[in-house]
C-alpha cells in the first residue's frame, strides 16, 4: 500500500506542485490549507508523513507542529519561504524531522522523505554503519575509513555515534551539545567547531570539501545517508 | 553644532567668570534635557523659568524681576523671528552684573544665537541633501530592479507560452531546453530577492550578527560546496593553514560573502581558468582571499566597483550591481574591510580581512 501524505500549504500552486511530484513517486497525498484542518486531518487520517509549510493564515506552523507533537510522532518537513537560521532551529527544536527552504527541487523533497522513512523503520541488526568510505562497527566501537582503522577520542566517538543513530537528519547544535555535553552546554558551539573539524581530519578523505558531515550554516550538523 | 556650544560656553563662562548651561528644543519642545557641554548643573525649580524664557523669549531667574529665587539668570537664545533655546548664567558674584557687563553678556548671547541658527540651517540643509541622495538612490534602484526582474520574467512568459502553444516546433529537447530557460530564470529571481533583502538589512541597520567562534575552513568548505555547480568545469584551489584558530564571525553571513566572491570570480573570467582561495592568519588578522586568473580589473575601478549598482563598463550583463556592496558591507559589519587588487601575474583579488582580538575559550572532552 502507498505511504500516506498530509501536505499543509495554503499556496495552491505549492500544492498542486507537491501533489503531482508525491504522487508520481507513489505516494497518495491528502491536502490541507490551514493549521486548523492540519491537526483535524492528522488524528482523523493518521498519515505517514505530514509536510508543513511555517506560514499559515490562520497558527503559526510551528505552533501546530507543537500541537501535533503533544500526541504523534509521525515525520513532519517543515517549510518555509524564510532562509533564516531561527525558523529552522525553532522547527526542528520543536520536533520536526526536517525542513526545506523554499524554492527547492523534487529531489530534495524525496530525500528528506526516505531519509525520515528510515528513521521511523529502522533495520533492526544495523550494528554496521557505512556512509563514503567510513565504515564503524558499532557493537565493536571499531572505526575505519578506507579500511584503516581510526583511533577517535570519546567525545569524537559518541558525536559520531549520535550522528549515525541520525543519519541523513539534521542535529541543532543545541540538541548536540544537550545530548553529549549535557543541558548546562547548550550554548557552547565552539565545542563542534573544534571537535568536528578533528572528526573530518580523521575521517574526511578531503577535510576541506567534507562530503560525510555536512555543515548547515547556523543550525546544525548533518551525516550523510548511507 | 557642538563645536558652537563649547566654545560659547567656555567664552561666557571665562569672561563673565560664571557657570553656563544651555538648553535646546527637541521638535519644538524644550525638555529637561541640557546640553552635554554645559558647565551648570540646574535644580528641579529652574525648569519652569526655562520654559517660560523660551516661550517668551523674554530673560528671567536670578537678578530679574521674574522668578528672582531660580539658581541662575537665563536668557533666551532669540534672532529676529525665533527662539532658538535658553542660555543659563551663574556668576560667582552675590549681586547683578554692572550695567556695562549685563549689557555685554546680553550681547554676546545674541551672537551666540545667531551662530546657533545658522549651524540649524546647515543641518536642515544637509538633511535634505542626504534626503534627495537617498531619493536619486531609491530611483536608480527602482530602475536597475525593474530591469533585472523583467528579464527573467521575460524568460518565463515566452518560455511558458510556447510550452502550452501546441504548434510549437522542436518536440522533446525543445521542450527541455525552454523549462530550463524557466528554471534558470526563476534561479536568477530567487537570487535577486536575496540580494534585495540583504541590502535592505545592511541599509536599515538592522542587521544583527550573531558572532560566533568559526571554523574558518568549515565557512569555506559550505560556501565551496555551495558554488560546486558553477565550478563543474574549472579548478577551484583551496589553500589554508591546517593550524587556523577559530574566529569570531557571524558563519552564514561571511559564507555569504565568499559565494559572492567565488560566484563573481566564476562570472567575470573566462571559462576553464582557475580561482583560489585561500585563508591564513597576519597582524592579528584573518586573511581570506580569492583571487582568479581573468583579466583583472580597470585600476581606476578598483575602489569604485564596491559602489552600489556600479559596474565595470562593458562587462557581461546579468549581475544587479549590489554584490560587491553587500559584501563590503558585511564584512565592514564585522568590524573588517573588503579589498580588490590586480595580480602582478594577473588576474583580480579580493581580500576580507577580519580582526583577531581574542582567542577562543577552552573545550572540555565530555563526561561520558
Amino acid at each position: 500500500m502507498n505511504s500516506v501524505v498530509l501536505v499543509v500549504d495554503d499556496e495552491l500552486q505549492i500544492r498542486r506542485f507537491l501533489k503531482i511530484s508525491l504522487e508520481s513517486n507513489g505516494y497518495t497525498v491528502h491536502e490541507v490549507d490551514n493549521g486548523e484542518d492540519a491537526i483535524t486531518k492528522a488524528a482523523f487520517l493518521r498519515p505517514d508523513y505530514i509536510i508543513l509549510d511555517i506560514g499559515l493564515p490562520d497558527i503559526d506552523g510551528i505552533e501546530v507542529l507543537r500541537r501535533l507533537r503533544e500526541w504523534s510522532k509521525t515525520p513532519v518537513i517543515m517549510l518555509s519561504v524564510r532562509d533564516t537560521d531561527r525558523d529552522k532551529i525553532a522547527a526542528l527544536d520543536s520536533g520536526a524531522d526536517d525542513y526545506l527552504t523554499k524554492p527547492f527541487s523534487v529531489d530534495e523533497l524525496m530525500a528528506r522523505l526516505r531519509v525520515a522513512q528510515r528513521h521511523i523503520q529502522p533495520t533492526p541488526d544495523a550494528a554496521i554503519f557505512t556512509a563514503g568510505d567510513m565504515q564503524v562497527d558499532l557493537a565493536r566501537r571499531i572505526v575505519t575509513s578506507k579500511g584503516e582503522q581510526v583511533k577517535l577520542t570519546p567525545t569524537e566517538y559518541a558525536l559520531l555515534r549520535l550522528l549515525i543513530q541520525h543519519a541523513g537528519k539534521v542535529l541543532t547544535h543545541r540538541q548536540i551539545l544537550r545530548e553529549i555535553w549535557g543541558a548546562e552546554y547548550e550554548n557552547e558551539t565552539h565545542y563542534l567547531r573544534v571537535y568536528f573539524a578533528q572528526l573530518r581530519l580523521k575521517l574526511e578523505s578531503d577535510p576541506a570539501r567534507p562530503k560525510l558531515i555536512i555543515t548547515e550554516p547556523g543550525v546544525g550538523y548533518r551525516l550523510v545517508a548511507p | 553644532m557642538d563645536d558652537v556650544l563649547r566654545t560659547a560656553v567656555t567664552q561666557i563662562g571665562r569672561g563673565f567668570d560664571a557657570e553656563v548651561a544651555v538648553l535646546l528644543p527637541k521638535n519644538g519642545k524644550l525638555t529637561t534635557d541640557i546640553h552635554p557641554h554645559s558647565t551648570l548643573k540646574l535644580e528641579e525649580r529652574d525648569f519652569n523659568v526655562t520654559q517660560w524664557v523660551f516661550e517668551k523669549g523674554k530673560p528671567a531667574g536670578r537678578f530679574t524681576d521674574t522668578s528672582p529665587n531660580a539658581s541662575a539668570q537665563f536668557l533666551p537664545l532669540t534672532t529676529s523671528n525665533r527662539t532658538l533655546g535658553v542660555i543659563g548664567i551663574r556668576t560667582h558674584q552675590t549681586a547683578r552684573l554692572p550695567f556695562d557687563q549685563q549689557a555685554l553678556l546680553e550681547t554676546f548671547v545674541n551672537q551666540v544665537a545667531l551662530v546657533v541658527e545658522r549651524e540649524l540651517l546647515d543641518e536642515a540643509a544637509e538633511q535634505s541633501a542626504m534626503l534627495k541622495e537617498s531619493e536619486r538612490l531609491y530611483t536608480t534602484l527602482l530602475n536597475s530592479i525593474s530591469h533585472e526582474l523583467r528579464t527573467p520574467i521575460a524568460a518565463i512568459t515566452g518560455a511558458s507560452s510556447l510550452l502550452l502553444n501546441p504548434h510549437t516546433q522542436g518536440g522533446e529537447n525543445a521542450r527541455l531546453e525552454l523549462t530550463r530557460d524557466i528554471q534558470h530564470a526563476a534561479e536568477r529571481l530567487n537570487r535577486l530577492v536575496a540580494n534585495l533583502l540583504d541590502m535592505s538589512r545592511l541599509d536599515a541597520g538592522r542587521l544583527k550578527l550573531k558572532q560566533e567562534w568559526c571554523d574558518v575552513s568549515d565557512v569555506i568548505g559550505v560556501a565551496v560546496k555551495r558554488v560546486e555547480k558553477d565550478f563543474a568545469h574549472r579548478q577551484l584551489i583551496i589553500d589554508y593553514a591546517p593550524d587556523l584558530p577559530l574566529v569570531q564571525m557571524d558563519f552564514v553571513l561571511m559564507e555569504q560573502v565568499i559565494v559572492n566572491l567565488l560566484d563573481n570570480a566564476c562570472a567575470y573570467t573566462p571559462p576553464e581558468t582557475s580561482v583560489k582561495i585561500s585563508a591564513g592568519i597576519a597582524d592579528k588578522s584573518l586573511l581570506i582571499s580569492i583571487t582568479d586568473s581573468g583579466r583583472g580589473i580597470p585600476p581606476q575601478d578598483l575602489e569604485r566597483i564596491f559602489d552600489k549598482f556600479y559596474r565595470v563598463p562593458g562587462t557581461v550583463t546579468g549581475g544587479t550591481g549590489l554584490g560587491l556592496s553587500i559584501c563590503r558591507g558585511l564584512v565592514e559589519a564585522h568590524g573588517g574591510t573588503l579589498s580588490a587588487a590586480n595580480m602582478p601575474e594577473g588576474g583580480a583579488c579580493f581580500i576580507i580581512r577580519l580582526p583577531v582580538n581574542d582567542t577562543p575559550p577552552p573545550v572540555q572532552e565530555a563526561a561520558l
